[in-house]
């Protein structure tokens, strides 16, 4: 089962909630596969120093509790994330990549001999397909237990996550499911009522929301009464 | 700005600790084979060393006057976020080609940034400053200007002579912790690089080109390396045959 990290709630919130061109306009295909009316742009929230430094101690105080030696990024959202985490903790880091370097036939960027636990770190978890690549290049050569994510995908990922982790014997942990920031967004009244309306149900079942007419028809007639361009942020 | 010499000599010492760093082992890289490989991304796995590098590039950041640091894909986006982190200056990142999801491009940068900013641009290293100047055209693109390069070393490469004049005509400012040559000055007084290579790596410090398929200085290579029961990888082979 996906783990939240346990953190003061309304920080960790205020960091998203707060962020200029976290969302963004649609429609777009998400790492997933679906078909998604609007998207997050996650590393905003890192662009800013001082919620960097937040969620910076948060996860360096929640990975030094871990029993790992290395932290290991995925690019590239994963890199900026798993650099302060190392920032924070003391614990080195490296980034893996998602295919071996042509020229140097590197898999992994940084220092992990004698390394034999690492923690994945990623800006969002989905289907977790991105994750799979990389532990299927790993093949064994670091063990690793746990992932780290900024965001999970939302209630309507909360299966597709919770298969992904037994399937790779990978355990779960976030700091925030997008469903809960939109409706603290929706709430604090930064986000349009009728794109709030759109990406909660969109967010309760991607799978079902592809087919779901009237709520595209919603979106539409968002869409045409605003002069947004798609990925233009909306907040 | 003057170098801020015992940081400088702080890191080398930090540097001195890491295994095998170089490794004496040759590599074929980009460039084609070279002697031996400073793999600088491996110094990312050591927080300390990290620290130092941004203790030391954060007054030159300062005195850049910008207001973001932009890390280049991707090796310069681990040092570019500890340097946010430290200076407080907003962070993004600049990918060397567009990021298009289904059939929309979503632009060559991620994070938050407005047209009009100005941004120091951070990487690993500088070889032969081709990346940089793409990487500069695509935030240029997007309404940053560069006003800075900063990273952490230089090689010497023909090209580069070429690549400052264009970055003084624009008016950037490039700063380095060190160059290849002072790096390996030290590893070679504390005999982290063996004496008996110690005269081939720097004839190729000083001319990296002059080794391009000179059969001549490899064979002394692989004969410095046989002496050394160093392995010669199969690229050299044809070379070691003939020491």
């Amino acid at each position: 089962m996906p783990q939240k990290v346990k953190a003061d709630q309304k920080n960790i919130i205020d960091c998203f909630i707060q962020t200029q061109g976290f969302y963004l306009m649609g429609p777009i295909y998400n790492p997933s596969g679906f078909k998604a009316p609007f998207t997050i742009d996650a590393l905003t929230v890192l662009s800013n120093p001082g919620r960097a430094a937040i969620i910076g101690q948060v996860l360096g105080e929640f990975v030094k509790a871990l029993d790992v030696d290395l932290i290991l990024g995925i690019p590239n959202g994963g890199v900026p994330l798993a650099t302060i985490i190392s920032q924070y903790s003391g614990i080195p880091f490296g980034y893996i990549r998602t295919e071996k370097c042509q020229r140097t036939g590197e898999l992994i960027q940084g220092e992990y001999a004698g390394k034999t636990k690492a923690v994945l770190v990623d800006d969002i978890i989905g289907r977790g397909n991105t994750k799979d690549k990389v532990l299927a290049n790993l093949s064994g050569k670091l063990k690793i237990k746990d992932l780290i994510v900024l965001l999970h995908g939302g209630i309507g990922y909360q299966k597709m996550i919770e298969d992904w982790e037994i399937k790779s014997g990978v355990k779960v942990n976030y700091l925030a499911r997008w469903d809960e920031i939109t409706d603290e967004l929706i709430k604090a009244g930064r986000l349009p009522l009728a794109v709030g309306e759109i990406m909660m149900e969109y967010l309760k079942s991607p799978e079902a929301f592809q087919s779901n007419a009237a709520y595209w028809q919603k979106f539409d007639e968002f869409k045409n009464s605003h002069s947004y361009q798609t990925i233009d942020p909306i907040i | 700005m003057n170098d801020n010499n015992e940081l400088k000599n702080k890191i080398f010492a930090e540097i001195a600790k890491v295994p095998d760093f170089p490794k004496i082992y040759p590599s074929w890289v980009s460039v084609g084979p070279v002697p031996i490989r400073l793999n600088t991304r491996r110094l990312y796995s050591y927080p300390k060393i990290v620290e130092l590098f941004v203790e030391y590039l954060a007054p030159m950041i300062a005195e850049s006057k910008v207001n973001l640091i932009a890390g280049a894909e991707t090796a310069g986006i681990p040092l570019a976020m500890a340097l946010s982190l430290k200076t407080r200056i907003p962070f993004i990142y600049v990918r060397k080609e567009e990021k298009i999801k289904g059939n929309v491009s979503q632009g060559c940068i991620e994070g938050d940034f407005k047209a009009g900013d100005k941004a120091v641009l951070v990487d690993d290293l500088l070889g032969n400053g081709k990346t940089k100047l793409l990487l500069i055209e695509n935030l240029k693109k997007a309404g940053v200007e560069v006003k800075s390069i900063v990273m952490i070393m230089t090689t010497k490469n023909k090209l580069l002579a070429g690549f400052k004049d264009m970055i003084e005509q624009r008016h950037i400012s490039l700063f380095k912790i060190y160059t290849w040559d002072e790096l390996t000055s030290f590893q070679i007084d504390q005999g982290i690089i063996p004496k008996e290579i110690a005269p081939l790596v720097l004839d190729y410090m000083q001319n990296p080109d002059s080794w391009n398929d000179n059969a001549r200085k490899w064979q002394s290579y692989c004969q410095a390396l046989k002496n050394l029961n160093i392995e010669i990888p199969d690229f050299l082979k044809k070379y070691a045959a003939e020491s």
